[in-house]
């Protein structure tokens, strides 16, 4: 047993041995073989590729086998960051490799970091074309979004299959665009069809709405439509989205209609043209009628027709004088300002037969009136010129405006036959101050700046009637205005050939003539006035020698009687009785200077007044204060005898009266030659005065009456000298009378006087007793006149 | 603490069962088979991991082992010749293996040539007596002096590289 046992172990010993002696396995380790590998690589022996992990490495001949293969996995189509993923090698090589597999085949490109090859490009291709079918046109941008590929790139896959497999065209204009030919013929179609259906003038963007054709391919297809003369218009715009077609039959209507206007009219309104769609009428008709010779206006050309129409119309009113309403003979679409733009052409041209500038003037912007017609106007006018300025001067308000005139200081010297000089320098410093042009015109407008309303024409036409119409300074407050407007209205109304014009405009051109004729017919009633004024002026050179020996009686009468009755008034006492205040001297001659004193004093006054050329009123009452205010006026020693002669009346001196009358009798003021007292004629006048006095009373009725004429003719009788007294002073009368009558007398007339007081004092209820009173008086009223009647011929008898 | 790579050696190693010294004959045998069938495994695995790095035979009572070990340092190959005893007190008591050329060249070493193994190496085996054998005590031992005292050496140029014949 134990021998088999070391049998065993010799074996095992013999194994064991063999077991050692048997050659190791020759193996490389992991880090060997890194090293190894890394060696080889050092030595550059051999050309290895790493993979991502490094555990693995990949020949290049092996890498770009790997591509292809994946390549042709794909579909042809596979990015570069895919396959380093896939491969698991690092993007660099296999971008590398890309490049070369890229370089080396003409198949495989690199496009964006994707490698496709040729069948993808065939199935790209074929791809586009079905697309190109379907749709009929394509656009790279369109693909670029679609394929996720550049566009250069897709356009050089569709050009280079372009007639191959993809049937289509490249877009001359738009090299992304490819389109088939169906596609262009289709639009085309729709184009010519549109384009041909249209009528006016549309917006090419309305156009492709309508026709849903694309603008880029529009505009090419235009051209092409138009080299192939098939389009009936033309596209105004440089094809741009707002551009627009407009129809050669459209604009050929147009051009139609204007040349037919034209033709039938002679003349083209804008507005008219507007209506027919031509926005820019006048550069239109400048192109369109170039070789007319028209007259371009705010709103129409107008042509040589009808300003020839025009110019006749004017130049036939100019040779027979009459005027002319252009208004009418224009086309009706034209309206004032155009008839006045053309009449001011018009105007330049016309020329009367004889050749030279017609005078003419435009009233109412429409109406040419010649000169010569209203020449014609202003005959008729002549006798209410006349007329109106004799009124004038007989009313004194000419003189009044002369007057006025005269006060305004710088002209105070001047009379009117200066008076266009005093015109010239006003117009100059008018000009001075206005800056305006033409200051005749300007002072004509200011005169009659209420009621005359003028545009550029009346200032144009007042501009040459400057030399016929001399100016009346404007400077004036007031001008005086001898015939109105409306006077020569009335007057040139009646003129002929006014009377087909309807009523407005009948009017308005009167209204205009009249104003244009009132400036020249007024001064010539202004010259009439001054001429009647002048003619009277010197008829008063005699007048006033006249009124000047008028003055002189009357103030001699009025002194005589004034003398005559001082002198009656010195019967009387100068004592003072009460319970008067003054005495009965004192009365009666207060009461005399406030009668004939105040007489005389007036003439006085009135005399130096219109002397003066005062103001005053001859008729009304002179007062005091007329006194008063007519002294202030006058001045000199005249304001100065007046003051005297003035406060003489005031008080009771009949003395100091007479020396303030000398005064003003003196050669200095009235030159009056007083006559000397004549006795014999004071007879007569004594006589005189009591045959009018007995005559007053016995025709009398009236008790007061008869009384204080009966007083008055008794004091005569007493005194044989004339007294002036009032009724009021019948009781100083019948005082004074007391020594000088029989007492029955006296009573009688003491009663009758109580009865007269009686009667005024009674009231007017009492009715019976103011009867009895009054019957008491008529009674008696014979009584006393013959009481007054027989104390005359006692006074005679006494004689 | 015997590093990673000797622990995997180990483990490839089979395990002895008996426990016997070359005093007992009939269980010796039983033994001595053993340790062969774990020094047969030990170099297959050596071979198959490309790591053989010795050569032993014994006498016929397998008393007395002998042959060679080699080491690779720098792509050189150094050989030493090994031999050692079975101790009659064998399994309890580890085989002092040694190497007699290197006899006091370095300090690691007792005299005549044994090596002075680690501390680790002695409590470790005690632990697995009877299990461990001639292999273990290869592995455990030699080996890892000869990793750690052979550059050593060579640095302190005890020791040169002599061209053998023999590979």
């Amino acid at each position: 047993m134990t021998a088999v046992e070391w049998e065993e172990v010799k074996r095992l010993a013999a194994g064991f041995q063999r077991a050692q002696l048997i050659s190791t396995t020759q193996r490389l380790s992991e880090r060997n073989c890194v090293e190894l590998m890394t060696k080889l690589v050092d030595m550059k022996l051999i050309d290895i590729i790493f993979t991502n992990d490094g555990k693995e490495y990949v020949t290049p001949q092996q890498l770009l086998t790997e591509l292809k293969d994946e390549l042709e996995v794909h579909g042809g189509r596979v990015s570069l960051v895919d396959l380093a993923e896939i491969l698991n090698v690092d993007l660099s090589h296999i971008t590398q490799k890309a490049a070369q597999l890229q370089s080396k085949s003409r198949n495989i490109t690199v496009v964006l970091g994707q490698l496709i090859n040729g069948t993808y490009i065939t199935q790209l291709a074929e791809e586009i074309n079905d697309l190109l079918v379907q749709r009929g046109f394509v656009s790279t941008n369109s693909l670029t979004q679609q394929y996720d590929l550049p566009n250069e790139f897709l356009q050089k896959v569709v050009q280079e299959n372009l007639g191959k497999i993809i049937r289509a065209k490249q877009d001359p204009r738009d090299p992304n665009v490819f389109f088939t030919e169906a596609f262009v013929a289709r639009n085309m179609a729709t184009i010519r069809g549109a384009i041909i259906g249209i009528m006016k003038p549309t917006a090419v963007s309305t156009l492709l709405n309508l026709c849903g054709v694309q603008d880029r391919l529009f505009y090419s297809l235009f051209e092409e439509l138009a080299k192939a003369k098939q389009v009936p218009g033309t596209l105004s715009g440089k094809q741009v989205s707002n551009s627009m077609y407009v129809p050669s039959v459209y604009s050929k209507s147009q051009s139609d209609w204007v040349d037919q206007f034209y033709r039938q009219n002679g003349f083209l309104e804008y507005d008219a043209m507007s209506r027919v769609g031509i926005s820019d009428g006048q550069a239109y008709v400048k192109k369109h009628l170039a070789g007319e010779n028209l007259l371009f206006l705010d709103s129409a050309a107008i042509g040589p027709s009808v300003l020839e129409q025009i110019k006749g119309a004017i130049e036939e009113a100019v040779s027979t004088g009459t005027w002319v309403d252009i208004l009418p003979t224009l086309p009706s679409a034209l309206d004032t300002t155009c008839a006045e733009q053309i009449l001011v052409e018009v105007l330049k041209t016309v020329k009367t037969p004889g050749g030279s500038v017609p005078s003419v003037k435009v009233f109412n912007s429409t109406v040419v009136v010649t000169e010569s017609f209203l020449n014609k106007l202003v005959v008729p006018l002549k006798d209410i010129v006349q007329q109106k300025a004799e009124k004038c001067v007989s009313s004194g308000a000419f003189q009044q405006w002369q007057i006025d005139r005269n006060q305004t200081p710088e002209d105070n010297k001047k009379d009117d036959i200066k008076e266009d000089k005093v015109d010239k320098r006003d117009e100059r410093r008018k000009k001075a101050a206005g800056g305006k042009v033409g200051g005749g015109t300007q002072g004509r407008e200011t005169k009659t700046k209420s009621t005359k309303k003028k545009g550029g024409r009346g200032g144009r036409g007042g501009g040459d009637s400057d030399d016929e119409a001399p100016v009346i300074s404007s400077r004036k407050p007031t001008n005086l205005e001898i015939i109105t407007i409306h006077d020569i209205i009335s007057v040139i109304s009646k003129e002929e050939s006014f009377r087909g014009l309807d009523e407005d405009d009948k009017v308005s051109l009167l209204e205009e003539i009249a104003k244009h004729l009132h400036l020249s017919v007024n001064k010539t009633a202004l010259d009439v006035a001054q001429a009647v004024l002048d003619s009277t002026m010197s008829n008063q050179v005699g007048t006033r020698r006249k009124t000047h020996h008028d003055l002189q009686e009357k103030l001699n009468n009025l002194i005589t009687n004034i003398r005559l009755f001082e002198r009656g008034l010195k019967g009387f006492s100068t004592d003072v009785v009460p319970p008067a205040k003054e005495s009965a001297h004192d009365q009666l001659s207060k009461y005399l200077l406030k009668t004939f004193g105040t007489d005389i004093a007036n003439e006085i006054v009135g005399f130096i007044a219109q002397e003066r050329m005062l103001q005053w009123d001859s008729r009304k009452e002179m007062l005091q204060e007329t006194r008063q205010k007519v002294a202030q006026e006058s001045g000199g020693s005249e304001k100065e005898a007046i003051q005297k002669l003035n406060k003489s009346l005031t008080g009771s001196s009949l003395d100091d009266f007479f020396t303030a009358l000398d005064y003003a009798l003196g050669p200095e003021v009235c030159d009056v030659v007083v006559r000397k007292p004549d006795k014999k004629k004071e007879r007569v006048m004594v006589f005189g005065h009591r045959q009018a006095l007995l005559e007053q009373m016995n025709t009398s009725q009236e008790p007061a009456q008869v009384l204080h004429i009966a007083a008055l003719i008794l004091c005569q009788g007493v005194t044989q000298n004339m007294l002036h007294a009032s009724g009021r002073y019948v009781n100083i009368l019948l005082a004074f009378l007391q020594p000088h009558l029989p007492v029955p007398t006296f009573k009688t007339l003491q009663e009758y006087y109580d009865l007269v007081l009686k009667l005024l004092s009674t009231d007017d209820s009492d009715e019976s007793a103011k009867e009895t009173v009054t019957f008491q008086l008529q009674e008696k009223m014979s009584v006393i006149k013959e009481i007054a009647n027989s104390f005359k011929k006692v006074g005679e008898n006494k004689e | 603490m015997v590093d990673e790579s000797t622990r995997k050696t180990l483990s490839c190693i089979p395990l002895l069962k008996t426990k016997a010294g070359p005093r007992e004959k009939e269980l010796w045998v039983q033994r001595l088979k053993e340790e062969y069938q774990a020094l047969i495994q030990y170099v297959q695995n050596n071979k198959s991991a490309d790591n053989d790095w010795f050569r032993l035979e014994s006498n016929e009572q397998g008393t007395r082992w002998f042959g060679k070990c080699w080491y690779i340092h720098n792509l050189l190959k150094y050989e030493f010749d090994v031999e050692f005893d079975i101790p009659v007190t064998y399994p309890s008591t580890a085989p002092e293996i040694a190497l007699p050329e290197l006899d006091g060249k370095t300090a690691k070493m007792y005299r005549g040539g044994k090596i002075c193994l680690t501390d680790h190496f002695k409590p470790l085996w005690a632990r697995n007596v009877p299990k461990f054998g001639i292999a273990h005590a290869m592995a455990l031992g030699l080996g890892p002096w000869l990793a750690v005292e052979i550059p050593d050496m060579i640095e302190k140029g005890v020791i040169q590289y002599k061209e053998k014949t023999e590979g």
